[in-house]
């Protein structure tokens, strides 16, 4: 008597509805379709089968087990829609915090040293750069800024011990020029602002030139507040036939509006540097009284930011241009300031502490 | 520089509020700083003056301004002394000798006209000393001088009106010490002097000094002497104006560390003609308030040349210069109103002539920038130049472009940026172990901290360390970038080379889901790893080292080819403590940024990958300890030349199953043919030959 495969098929349908968890799914697979389960056994009592039951049964035994095998597969996607539905409402909380990689970032100095530079070059200046260790000649005396004059006041320098011997110094004209006789180059010194850069360009480059420099600088200065004994400038530097003041004026009108925002007002103050005639500082409107005068500004309403002027003729005669052919305008600027009035920094030494309070909110 | 407004009207008529007065100055260089109203109706201004504008250190020097800013006349002429001639004390300045000594009240005697190339001194006999009328008390204070008698006070209100420093010596004093014999020269080796600040100070024959046959009796230029000062008792003064060189009095002055307003005036230069002007002025104020009669002069010097020196200035070299449009009267008057002469040269051009108080304009240049300030900044219209496209390349020396990418990738592999100071102490390189430290060191340091210039980044980046521990930082992950410094060869110019620098320490990025543990030797290596792919170097290697601050066997040396890159590893813990970290597992790396570059690659070819599916197979070894991973890698990648295309390590095991001295290295090798699909049979010999390598050559087990 072969196995009664449609009440199999029936107790297998009504079995299924009962199934609620992978685990009694799995016990139910095992009776009908595990090795020695319901289905194996009818397949075991084939052989003993009349010849003509023989192929009837096994075509339907073979249908009965993709029918479950079907129904399983079916359970099963139904399980783990429940299951997941079920964890979902149980313990999944979409708010918690995503999990990802952190993110680091680089220093604000380094950040506003990219800005300033990308609003010159965007105007087709280069970018250059120029050694930290200066000589005497490029940082003073070509610069028009004479020895022992009061106009060297504000340019207190750290002078190395390290000297270089005259047959690699590195400025060949220095014996032509007026002022060499009293300026010892061979004397090493950190470079005092990035304006001996200019004097290296133009000695190795004619005319035109549009570059600008950033770079550390360094100072004597006692540290405070607003002090530091190293910092950053970017220097800049124009010099073609026919370069006026007036467009000094627009170059500098364009940075401060690019930096500070297109309602800041730019004013253009004399001022005197030994290396530009005539010399202007730039003021930017301060940006947080609005120009009505706050502690920031001093109660001036204006922020100073940059030193400017056209390039003095005695500069040019230091690097063997001629003063006739060419005028040229060059501008100097600290970045520290620049980024303490950006981001709203009132204590310079912040920049080099290296807190990571401080240098992680960049 | 202090003034008044009220004080500058003695010299030019104002038209304009004090507060418009200022923003005027300030837009004429003259930058007023601070202003302060006063009970009495005046306002103080505080104003910058440059140090090209000697002339500016007066009252009459900024009425003088005041009066070409507003186009009006300076009220001012020089003359002498009631009752005395004209330029009776300005014929007197010869270099030869007058009378005899003995025949004079007292005499000059110059050793260097060089030092000094004016002397003037006049004696006034029968004065009262005693406080100052109050009008002049008032003007002093509210410029900052304290009053102190009558006649210091009428030196010092001259000093303030004319920018002529003058000193007034008690002549009887002088007599007391030996004969009125005034003499100016330079100070003996190991003379001293007692300034009226009461201070005894050593001198040096870079010191000029105003002495008698005694010794020093006054700082020249400088300060007076405390032992023939003017005081309640004075009758007789010889009052004292001069010409000392700028030169001299600057050096003095920083030598001896003191300043005076005196000096002040000097190391910029007065105006020679002033020289015997504010004397003028001051002996009349003297007879004035004081009483007393000037009974004699006498100066030494070089004659005064009257000649002024000559600018010629072309119209169209102003306007190409400012970018103006400016008409040849404007330019002439701005120029008359400062005090230049002009005269007409040709129709296109004038020749200027500077006065003596305007020494500090030497060039047609100057002259410019006079007439745009006068004219107004505000006023030069801008413009934009025609920058004419022409690339000035860097110097590949300082890799600016292989910096930016380094600092971008870094931040972005979660590392934050740090900047520390170029300049260090000595003590900070003997922390980390380093013997006689080869750094280039400072003349001049403010202080012990800034002594030499870093040659290794590391010491900054252990101070970022401890600082943020102290601050209970757990966890850092930070790099520099940016120079170190080395001394070159004897007489050499020193290298700057860019440097990198990278610290981690702390938690792997444990969170709510997985644990991570904590950072680790493998993850500052994997940092630099990353790095190197960015850069496209390909063929590194880490090779253990001896490092003074790392810990043995921890320490590798990052090499490419046979270049040394630099070091990483953990941080000794004796190192650690020099710098007061207080916690273990740093880790540190340096590598040359200057060495690195030489292999960047930033141009990568493509090259075609493989459509054919890969078989992976796991390879899983028992090693002795000694033996390194990397041997094994290499091994394997020897017997499979274009069959494997990933060699990766999946798991290490250590532990009772394994026997002590040995651990288990999990591999995963992935096959894959360029051309065609791989059977598994081939797979298979490959995989039992890499397996009898290993066991032979290695002498490896295979798990």
């Amino acid at each position: 008597m072969p196995f009664d495969l449609t009440k199999l098929e029936s107790d297998a349908q009504s079995e299924i509805q009962e199934v609620k968890d992978p685990k009694s799914l799995e016990a139910f697979r095992v009776k009908y379709l595990g090795r020695n389960g319901l289905l194996a056994q009818a397949m075991a009592e084939l052989p003993g089968l009349s010849a003509e039951d023989r192929p009837r049964q096994g075509v339907s035994l073979n249908n009965l087990k993709n029918l479950l095998s079907d129904l399983i597969q079916k359970k099963n996607q139904e399980l783990i829609t429940l299951s997941s539905a079920a964890s979902e409402q149980d313990s999944f909380d979409l708010s918690m915090p995503g999990i990802g990689p952190v993110l680091g970032n680089k220093h604000p100095i380094t950040l506003a040293v990219e800005e300033i530079c990308a609003v010159f070059t965007k105007m087709g200046f280069s970018v250059v750069e120029g050694p930290e260790i200066e000589t005497e000649f490029n940082n003073f005396t070509a610069l028009n800024i004479p020895l022992e004059h009061p106009s060297r006041d504000v340019f207190d320098t750290f002078y190395l011990e390290t000297q270089i011997s005259t047959d690699i110094s590195v400025n060949p004209r220095r014996k032509k020029h007026r002022l060499a006789q009293i300026a010892s180059s061979e004397r090493l010194l950190l470079r005092s602002h990035t304006s001996p850069a200019q004097i290296r360009v133009m000695r190795a480059n004619k005319p035109p030139i549009a570059v600008i420099v950033p770079g550390k600088v360094y100072r004597p200065d006692a540290v405070d507040a607003s002090h530091l004994f190293m910092f950053h400038q970017i220097e800049g530097l124009l010099v073609d036939k026919d370069i006026k003041f007036s467009d000094l004026k627009g170059v500098l009108e364009i940075f401060a509006k690019e930096i500070f925002g297109r309602e800041a007002k730019v004013r253009f103050r004399p001022h005197f540097f030994p290396f530009t005639e005539p010399s202007a500082e730039v003021d930017v409107s301060c940006n947080i009284c609005k120009g009505k005068g706050c502690s920031v500004c001093g109660k001036k309403g204006w922020l100073e930011i940059l030193g400017s002027g056209m390039v003095h003729p005695n500069v040019f005669k230091a690097v063997g241009y001629g003063t006739d052919k060419y005028t040229g305008f060059a501008f100097g600027m600290g970045v520290e300031r620049i980024a303490m009035l950006k981001y709203g920094i009132d204590d310079i030494r912040l920049f080099f502490e290296n807190d990571l309070r401080f240098l992680k909110q960049f | 520089m202090k003034v008044t407004y009220n004080w500058l009207k003695d010299f030019v008529d104002i038209k304009l509020e004090p507060q418009e007065l200022a923003a005027k100055l300030t837009m004429a260089g003259l930058e007023v700083t601070a202003s302060e109203k006063l009970g009495s109706g005046d306002t103080i201004f505080e104003i910058e003056v440059t140090p090209n504008r000697a002339d500016c250190l007066s009252v009459l020097g900024i009425a003088r301004e005041v009066a070409a800013i507003t186009n009006k006349k300076l009220k001012w002429s020089p003359g002498p002394p009631p009752g005395y001639a004209r330029d009776s004390l300005r014929s007197q300045v010869t270099r030869s000798p007058g009378k005899k000594p003995e025949d004079k009240l007292f005499s000059i005697k110059m050793e260097g006209l060089k030092d000094c190339p004016l002397y003037t001194g006049r004696l006034i006999k029968g004065v009262l000393v005693g406080p100052s009328p109050d009008w002049l008390k008032t003007r002093l204070e509210a410029v900052g001088l304290r009053p102190i008698n009558n006649i210091v006070d009428i030196t010092n209100y001259c000093l303030m009106e004319l920018g002529q420093p003058m000193h007034a010596f008690d002549y009887d004093k002088i007599l007391k010490r030996s004969t009125a014999e005034i003499i100016v020269r330079r100070a003996g080796k190991g003379e001293k002097i007692i300034a009226i600040d009461g201070i005894e100070r050593q001198l040096s024959p870079d010191d000029l000094v105003i002495a008698d046959r005694v010794g020093p009796i006054a700082l020249a230029g400088i300060m007076g002497g405390l032992d023939t000062e003017v005081d309640s008792a004075t009758k007789n003064i010889l009052l004292e104006s001069a010409y000392f060189n700028p030169i001299i009095i600057r050096r003095g002055s920083r030598a001896l560390g003191l300043a005076s307003e005196s000096s002040y005036r000097f190391e910029r230069g007065v105006d020679l003609p002033m020289v015997i002007a504010a004397s003028d002025k001051a002996v009349a104020l003297i007879q004035e308030l004081c009483g007393g009669r000037l009974v004699c002069d006498e100066a030494k010097g070089k004659k005064i040349d009257k000649k002024e020196p000559k600018i010629t200035l072309g119209f169209s070299q102003v306007n190409k210069i400012l970018g103006t449009e400016l008409k040849a009267a404007q330019i002439k008057t701005i120029l008359k109103n400062l005090g230049f002469g002009i005269s007409t040269k040709t129709k296109d051009s004038i020749s200027v002539s500077t006065p003596s108080f305007r020494r500090d304009v030497r060039a047609a240049v100057d002259l410019v920038e006079e007439i745009s300030r006068i004219f107004g900044y505000d006023k030069i219209k801008a413009s934009l130049p025609y920058i004419r496209a022409l690339h000035i390349l860097n110097s590949p020396n300082f890799l600016r472009q292989e910096q930016a990418v380094i600092r971008e990738t870094l931040a972005g592999l979660g590392l934050n940026e740090i900047i520390s100071y170029s300049l260090i102490s000595r003590d900070l390189l003997f922390k980390l172990n380093l013997q006689d430290p080869d750094a280039i060191q400072i003349k001049n340091p403010l202080s012990k901290d800034q002594e030499v210039m870093r040659p290794t980044l590391i010491a900054g980046l252990l101070q970022c360390v401890a600082r943020n521990v102290s601050n209970r930082m757990d966890t850092i992950k930070a790099f520099e970038c940016g120079p170190v410094y080395l001394r070159g060869t004897q007489g050499a110019y020193p290298n700057e080379q860019p440097s990198l620098g990278i610290v981690i320490f702390g938690q792997a990025g444990d969170n709510w889901l997985r644990e991570s543990g904590e950072l680790t030797f493998f993850d500052l290596k994997g940092l630099i790893e990353a790095l190197f792919s960015r850069l496209g170097i390909k063929e590194y290697s880490f090779i253990a080292c001896d490092c003074p601050y790392l810990a043995p066997d921890r320490a590798a040396v990052i090499k490419i080819k046979d270049k040394a890159l630099g070091c990483m590893g953990e941080v000794k813990g004796q190192v650690l403590a020099n710098y007061d970290i207080k916690r273990k597992g740093v880790f540190i790396a340096e590598i040359s940024i200057e060495a690195l570059s030489k292999f960047i690659q930033p141009k990568q070819n493509y090259a075609a990958y493989s459509n054919y599916p890969s078989i992976k197979r796991d390879l899983s070894i028992v090693a002795k300890y000694a033996l390194a991973q990397h041997e094994v890698v290499k091994i394997i990648r020897e017997e499979g030349p274009g069959y494997i295309t990933c060699v990766k390590l999946i798991d290490q095991y250590i532990g009772n199953q394994i026997p002590k001295g040995s651990r288990g290295l999990t591999f995963q090798i992935e096959y894959q043919l360029a051309a065609r699909t791989l059977t598994d049979e081939e797979v298979d010999t490959i995989h039992q030959k890499i397996i009898a390598r290993l066991v032979n050559a290695l002498g490896v087990k295979i798990r």
